[in-house]
C-alpha cells in the first residue's frame, strides 16, 4: 500500500462518526423540530389555539414586541424597504395588501399581531423583555440598514386562498444580488385575516448573507463583520447565525460588496 | 404528530420528510466538525434555514448535497464564533479558569491516527474540508461540487492538492517527532 493510500485510510479511520445510524436518535423528534423552526421562522404561524383577537386593546408596547419578533425571525428579511408609501387599497384584494405590506412603514394598520404573552409561551427564546425605546431604535436601525443596501421587494404572482393561505413568489433585489449577479425570488406564504396580515413569510437571500459571513470570515474584515454584524447587537433576541441587520453592518458590507464580488467571480462561488 | 405541531400543508410534509431522511446525515455532518456538545444547535440552525428556503430545495439526488451547502454556511460561520469563543478561552485560561475540554478532545486516538489528524488540522480550511468530504461523507466530485459551489473539475483537482498536502504535513510532522526522539535519546546519554 502506498503512503498516500495508507494516509486516506488512516485518516477515513479518524473520522469521529463512522456510523452515521448511530447519530439517530438525538431525542429531537421531526415534530419537534419542525414546531422549533415554524416558531422560529414564524411565530404567528397557527400552532393550535391561534393568535388573540383582542387586537383593538392591546398596548403600543406589546405590538411593538409582536411586531419586532415577527420580522427579526424571518431572518435578515424586513417588510418594509422604503418609507415612501405607495397608493394601494385594500379593496384592490390581497395580493395590494401584501403589496402594501411589503413596501410601506404601515404595518400597524396592514398586521394583525399576536401578544406578547401568546408569543412568549410559544417562542419563548426568541425573546426577552424589551422596552419599546430598544424597539424603535432597532426598528430605526432596521429601515436604515435596509435603506444602505437598496432592498426592493415585489410580488410577481400569488395563488391559494387569502383566506387560508395565499402563496406568492415575491422578488428580492438590492445592491448585493445586482454585485453578485444572484436575482433572488422565494415563495412565501401570507394568510390574511380581515384585511389584514396574520402570517407574513417574508423573503430575503438568507445564503447569500451566510456567503458574506463565509467571506468576511476569510477576509481582512473578519473581526469587523463580528463586531456590528453578529455581536454587540441587540442580545436579547436570540438570532442563530444571524446578527441584527444594523446600519453598520449594512455599511461594512457595501464597503466589501466589491472584493466580495470579485472573490466570487474568481473563485467560481467557492 | 404531537399537539401543537398541525401538519397541514405540503411544505410541512415536505420538511418532515427531509427531516426524517436526511437528520442523521446532517447531525454526523456537524458532529464531525464540532463538538458533541454542539450538534443539536447546529442541525437545528441547519433545518430552519432549510425550512426557510423549503421552496429552493432541490428534488432528487440533489437535496442532501444542498443540505450539506447549507451545513457548510453555517458550520463556516459557526468557526468563526468559535475562534473567537477560544480566544476568550485562553484569556479565561490565563486567569486560572480553564474551560472544560469537549468530550471529542477528550478522546484518545491512537498515535497514528492523532499525527494525521494532527497533519489534516494544518492544512488549508478548503483542503480539510474536501478531504472530508471526500473520506468521510464519501461525496461523489459532482456533489462535492454542489457543498462548496464550484465545478466537478476544480474539485477532482482541489482534492488532488489536499492529498498532496496532506502527506507533506504529515511527513514534516513525523520528521519532527524523530527529529525529538533522537534529540531526547542523544540528551539522555543512550
Amino acid at each position: 500500500m502506498s503512503n498516500e493510500s495508507r494516509l486516506m485510510r488512516l485518516f477515513e479511520e479518524a473520522n469521529p462518526v463512522p456510523d452515521e445510524q448511530a447519530m439517530e436518535p438525538t431525542g429531537i423528534e421531526p415534530a419537534t423540530c419542525l414546531a422549533t423552526v415554524r416558531q422560529l421562522s414564524s411565530p404567528v404561524l397557527e400552532t393550535g389555539s391561534g393568535p388573540d383577537t383582542e387586537s383593538g386593546s392591546r398596548a403600543k408596547g406589546t405590538r411593538w414586541v409582536a411586531a419586532a419578533v415577527l420580522l427579526v425571525v424571518v431572518g435578515l428579511a424586513s417588510l418594509i424597504t422604503a418609507r415612501a408609501t405607495r397608493d394601494s387599497s385594500p379593496a384592490d384584494g390581497p395580493e395590494a395588501l401584501i403589496e402594501r405590506f411589503l413596501t410601506t412603514d404601515d404595518y400597524d394598520s396592514l398586521v394583525e399581531l399576536v401578544t406578547a404573552d401568546w408569543l412568549a409561551a410559544r417562542a419563548p427564546a426568541l425573546m426577552t423583555e424589551i422596552d419599546d425605546e430598544q424597539l424603535e431604535r432597532m426598528w430605526s436601525d432596521y429601515w436604515a440598514a435596509e435603506e444602505i443596501i437598496g432592498v426592493e421587494r415585489s410580488i410577481d404572482a400569488c395563488d391559494g386562498t387569502p383566506e387560508t393561505t395565499l402563496r406568492c413568489t415575491i422578488s428580492y433585489t438590492s445592491n448585493i444580488t445586482r454585485a453578485m449577479g444572484k436575482p433572488y425570488t422565494e415563495r412565501s406564504t401570507f394568510r390574511l385575516v380581515d384585511n389584514k396580515i396574520e402570517i407574513g413569510d417574508l423573503p430575503a437571500p438568507t445564503m447569500l448573507f451566510l456567503e458574506f459571513a463565509v467571506y468576511a470570515r476569510s477576509a481582512d474584515v473578519r473581526d469587523a463583520f463580528d463586531d456590528v454584524c453578529v455581536e454587540g447587537h441587540h442580545d436579547n433576541l436570540r438570532l442563530p447565525n444571524h446578527g441584527w441587520f444594523s446600519p453598520d453592518c449594512a455599511n461594512l458590507i457595501m464597503e466589501n460588496l466589491e472584493g466580495w464580488a470579485q472573490r466570487e467571480s474568481s473563485s467560481g462561488g467557492s | 404528530m404531537e399537539a401543537g405541531c398541525r401538519v397541514t400543508g405540503s411544505s410541512e410534509t415536505r420538511f418532515v420528510s427531509l427531516y426524517e431522511r436526511h437528520h442523521a446525515k446532517v447531525a454526523a455532518y456537524c458532529r464531525r466538525r464540532s463538538s458533541a456538545d454542539e450538534v443539536d444547535d447546529l442541525t437545528a440552525d441547519v433545518f430552519l434555514t432549510v425550512w426557510r428556503k423549503i421552496d429552493q430545495v432541490p428534488d432528487g439526488s440533489d437535496v442532501l448535497p444542498w443540505i450539506y451547502r447549507v451545513a457548510y454556511l453555517v458550520l463556516t460561520n459557526h468557526w468563526r464564533g468559535t475562534r473567537r469563543k477560544r480566544r476568550l478561552d485562553s484569556k479565561l485560561e490565563a486567569i486560572g479558569v480553564v474551560p472544560r475540554a469537549s468530550l471529542h478532545d477528550q478522546v484518545v486516538l491512537r498515535q497514528e491516527l492523532r499525527d494525521v489528524v494532527e497533519a489534516a488540522s494544518r492544512l488549508r480550511p478548503q483542503d480539510q474540508e474536501i478531504l472530508r468530504l471526500s473520506l468521510w461523507e464519501h461525496l461523489s466530485h459532482d456533489d462535492i461540487g454542489v457543498v462548496l459551489d464550484t465545478e466537478p473539475n476544480a474539485v477532482k483537482q482541489r482534492l488532488h492538492r489536499a492529498r498532496k498536502a496532506l502527506i507533506r504535513e504529515h511527513n514534516r510532522l513525523t520528521q519532527k517527532q524523530r527529529f525529538q526522539i533522537t534529540s531526547a535519546a542523544i540528551e539522555a546519554g543512550e
